[in-house]
C-alpha cells in the first residue's frame, strides 16, 4: 500500500490554520482597589499569640489561642476614608487589653491601592499594623499582624494576629 | 540703700541664720536621699546585652557599669569570665592567670564607668551547647588587684527543647505581652507536685539591685494571684500581663518575675492540705 503523505499534510495545515483565531474574551472590568474595602468600623474576633523564635527552632507550643483568656472582643478599630485617601482612625478598647494603644489620630498605608502597612499615627505616637488579608470576596474579615522584636537585634520574637469582623 | 530694703535684707539674714542649723540638718538628709536614689538607679541594668537573648552558638556582646564598685574610675578593665554557675563549668579561655590577663581578656571602654566585651559561648568555654546552661564574670584589674562583684548567672538560650514541669509561654515576654504560666505535673518527681490540684498561681516581679558588692532581687510591689485553668490532664496554665497586673514605679526597672501553683493535696486523713509547686523565675525581654 502506498502512503500518501501530502494530502494529510495539506489537510493537517487547513485544520491548523482554521484554529488559529482571536478568542472572544470579555474586558476584565475596573481595577480591584483593596484599600476601600479597609473603611469601617471593624471588631475583634479572634487572636492568637506566636512564638516565633519556639517557630524558628522547631520547638514545640509555638502557638496559642488568647481569644478567651482576655476580652479582647471588646476592642473595635474603626478607619475612615475619603474615597481611596485614607483619613482618620478611632479605637474603643473597651474591657480589652490595648491592642493599638492611640485612641485616635490619621491613618495612612504604605501602597495606596495595595497596602501591606498601615500606620496609625497621632502627632509623634506612631502604631503600625502589618496586613494578613483583605476582607474581600469570600473572606470578609479583616487580619492584621503585630510583631515584637528584641530591642538590640531586632529579631522577631513574638507576634500577634487579629481577625476582626466589620461591625 | 534704702532704709526699708536694708531692714527687710536684715531680716532675710536673721531668719536664715536662726534657720541654719536645722536647714543643714534638712539637706543633710536630702542629699542623703539624693545618692541612695541614684545609687539605686545606677545598679539597675547594670548588664546588658546585644542580643538581649542568645544562644550559645551566637556572638554577644554585653556592656557593664562597674559604677560603685572598686572597677569604678580604671583606664584599665579585664574580664574574668566562667560557665555554669551552679556546677559544671568551666573558665573563659581568657581566664589566664589572674594576676596577668591577656590582652584576649581586655575589655572596651564605652564612655564612664561601661566596659564592653563580645564572645561566642562555645568558643569561650570549649563546651558544647548542650553543655552550657549559663556563664557568669566579672570585670579586673590586669593584675588582679581590683575587681567588681560576681555578675552571674546569666543563661544561654536552648538550642534544643527541653520538657519541663514549669515553663512559660512565648519563651521571651517584655512586661506588656500575655504571659502564659504552665505546669505540667507529668514532669514533676515531686510527689507533692504530682499529687496536687492546683487552684491559683502567684507571680511577683523583682527588680535588681546591689547589696554589698552582689547583685540581689527585690521584689517591687507584692504577689498577684491568678486563676488556673487545666488545659489537658495533668496540665494546668495561668495568664497575666504584666504591665497590667502590676503598678511598676516610675524609675524602676522590672528585670523578671517569679511564680508558683498553689493547691492542695490529701493528707493521711483525707482532709485538703496546703501545698505549692516549685518556683519558676522568668527575666524580661527589651522588644520593640
Amino acid at each position: 500500500m502506498t502512503f500518501k503523505i501530502v494530502p494529510y499534510c495539506l489537510f493537517l495545515a487547513a485544520l491548523l490554520a482554521a484554529g488559529c483565531k482571536p478568542e472572544n474574551y470579555k474586558p476584565l472590568g475596573k481595577a480591584a482597589t483593596p484599600i476601600t474595602s479597609l473603611a469601617g468600623t471593624w471588631k475583634v474576633s479572634s487572636v492568637t499569640q506566636k512564638d516565633e523564635d519556639a517557630a524558628n527552632k522547631g520547638f514545640p507550643y509555638q502557638v496559642t489561642d488568647l481569644t478567651s483568656l482576655f476580652p479582647y472582643t471588646d476592642f473595635a478599630l474603626t478607619l475612615n476614608m475619603n474615597g481611596n485617601t485614607p483619613t482618620t482612625f478611632s479605637t474603643a478598647p473597651g474591657q480589652s487589653p490595648k491592642i493599638i494603644t492611640l485612641a485616635s489620630g490619621n491613618w495612612s498605608a504604605d501602597d495606596p491601592t495595595f497596602p501591606k502597612v498601615l500606620t496609625l499615627a497621632n502627632g509623634s505616637d506612631t502604631a503600625k499594623v502589618t496586613l494578613g488579608a483583605y476582607p474581600l470576596g469570600a473572606n470578609p474579615s479583616l487580619k492584621i499582624t503585630l510583631a515584637k522584636r528584641d530591642a538590640s537585634s531586632g529579631k522577631l520574637l513574638i507576634s500577634y494576629s487579629y481577625v476582626f469582623v466589620k461591625q | 540703700m534704702t532704709l526699708p530694703a536694708a531692714s527687710s535684707l536684715f531680716h532675710t539674714v536673721t531668719c536664715l541664720l536662726s534657720n541654719k542649723l536645722i536647714r543643714m540638718t534638712q539637706y543633710k538628709k536630702i542629699i542623703a536621699l539624693c545618692v541612695l536614689f541614684l545609687t539605686l538607679y545606677s545598679v539597675n541594668g547594670q548588664v546588658t546585652f546585644s542580643p538581649s537573648s542568645f544562644t550559645a552558638l551566637d556572638s554577644v556582646t554585653l556592656v557593664v557599669d562597674v559604677s560603685g564598685t572598686d572597677m569604678a574610675g580604671r583606664t584599665e578593665a579585664y574580664i574574668w569570665i566562667f560557665s555554669n554557675t551552679s556546677g559544671g563549668g568551666k573558665d573563659g579561655f581568657t581566664n589566664t592567670a589572674w594576676g596577668n590577663s591577656p590582652p584576649s581578656a581586655k575589655m572596651k571602654n564605652v564612655g564612664g564607668n561601661k566596659w564592653q566585651f563580645g564572645f561566642i559561648g562555645t568558643t569561650m568555654f570549649s563546651q558544647s551547647p548542650g553543655e552550657l546552661k549559663d556563664f557568669g564574670f566579672l570585670v579586673k584589674a590586669q593584675d588582679g588587684s581590683k575587681q567588681s562583684p560576681d555578675y552571674k548567672p546569666y543563661k544561654f538560650d536552648p538550642l534544643v527543647f527541653t520538657p519541663t514541669v514549669l515553663r512559660i509561654f512565648p519563651s521571651k515576654v517584655d512586661l506588656t505581652d500575655v504571659v502564659s504560666l504552665n505546669f505540667d505535673q507529668t514532669l514533676s518527681t515531686d510527689p507533692n507536685e504530682q499529687r496536687m490540684t492546683p487552684s491559683t498561681a502567684t507571680v511577683g516581679i523583682y527588680k535588681d539591685s546591689l547589696d554589698n558588692g552582689s547583685t540581689v532581687h527585690i521584689q517591687v510591689g507584692g504577689n498577684i494571684t491568678l486563676p488556673v485553668r487545666k488545659t489537658a490532664d495533668q496540665k494546668w496554665s495561668a495568664s497575666f500581663i504584666p504591665s497590667s497586673s502590676f503598678t511598676i514605679p516610675a524609675g524602676i526597672v522590672i528585670t523578671r518575675f517569679r511564680y508558683k501553683f498553689l493547691g492542695t493535696v490529701l493528707d493521711a486523713n483525707g482532709a485538703p492540705a496546703s501545698t505549692s509547686s516549685s518556683e519558676g523565675e522568668q527575666t524580661f525581654t527589651s522588644m520593640k
